[in-house]
């Protein structure tokens, strides 16, 4: 389910076969898995950045504080624990005004649609995941798969 | 889809709200509850023809008792499922305009074939 939050999560487990194919090819799984991971966090980040400029917040950022534009994630790194690999995407939760009121909105305030497309749309967590296929299918030709 | 979900948040008689849609002098009831159409993706495809959709919808409690935040928003969560509706987890908090009031949210779906 897409959840209205102030992260996006992605589950992996629905590439395993080609993860598989590339460990079988000879491949350095945790590295390019890790390099398709943070290429997604930086269209988040990207996409994110775009969606908190004034113009596209509620009453023209009326509502929005310059701390919760700075708790916005940049620059992510794969962080690996034995073989989960995790990276934070979207607003950094322990950072005061971290993003959660604009997506979810409150009773005076609608919940702000440029944001709502990133987290809480399907459709945008379905282009990350086809993003992501299509690096691994490039990845197994690289290495002659 | 708006229609059966209201019904269902009106049975509880407490007002029932869009969320975003109280004006900015407007004071909170004791306790309310809002609703929001997040997402109404197609949730499937036959021979390029979507055949159904997944209506999205958040549901908040608020409520200036924190218990009640909790309780009634619970007692949403059994009645949307006996609706058939789909809902994931027990919630999370939600933001108040209000500091006198705390709020809860949960996410929840209806598959309409």
């Amino acid at each position: 389910m897409a959840k209205r939050k102030n992260s996006l999560n992605i589950d992996f487990s629905c590439f395993n076969e080609y993860a598989e194919k590339i460990d079988k090819l000879g491949g350095d799984l945790k590295r390019i898995i890790g390099d398709v991971m943070e290429e997604v966090a930086k269209d988040v980040e990207e996409d994110t950045i775009k969606a908190m400029e004034s113009a596209n917040l509620p009453a023209k950022g009326v509502y929005s504080r310059g701390e919760t534009e700075q708790s916005i994630v940049r620059d992510a790194k794969t962080e690996w624990h034995w073989s989960l690999g995790e990276i934070a995407m979207g607003f950094d939760k322990s950072k005061p005004g971290a993003g959660g009121f604009l997506i979810t909105g409150t009773p005076k305030m609608q919940p702000d649609r440029a944001l709502e497309s990133i987290y809480g749309k399907k459709s945008y967590e379905t282009k990350a995941r086809n993003k992501i296929r299509e690096k691994l299918k490039k990845e197994i030709e690289r290495l002659g798969g | 889809m708006e229609d059966e979900l209201i019904t269902i948040l009106s049975s509880f008689k407490v007002p029932v709200y869009r969320q975003g849609s109280m004006s900015n002098d407007a004071t909170y009831p004791p306790t309310f509850i809002t609703f929001w159409n997040s997402d109404s993706p197609d949730h499937a495809y036959y021979d390029n023809d979507d055949y159904g959709t997944d209506w999205r919808y958040q549901v908040a409690v608020y409520s200036s008792d924190p218990s009640t935040t909790y309780s009634l928003l619970s007692d949403i969560r059994s009645a949307l499922k006996r609706a058939k509706w789909i809902v994931d987890g027990k919630g999370t908090d939600a933001p108040s305009d209000e500091e006198t009031h705390t709020g809860r949210v949960i996410e929840t779906i209806k598959m309409n074939f």
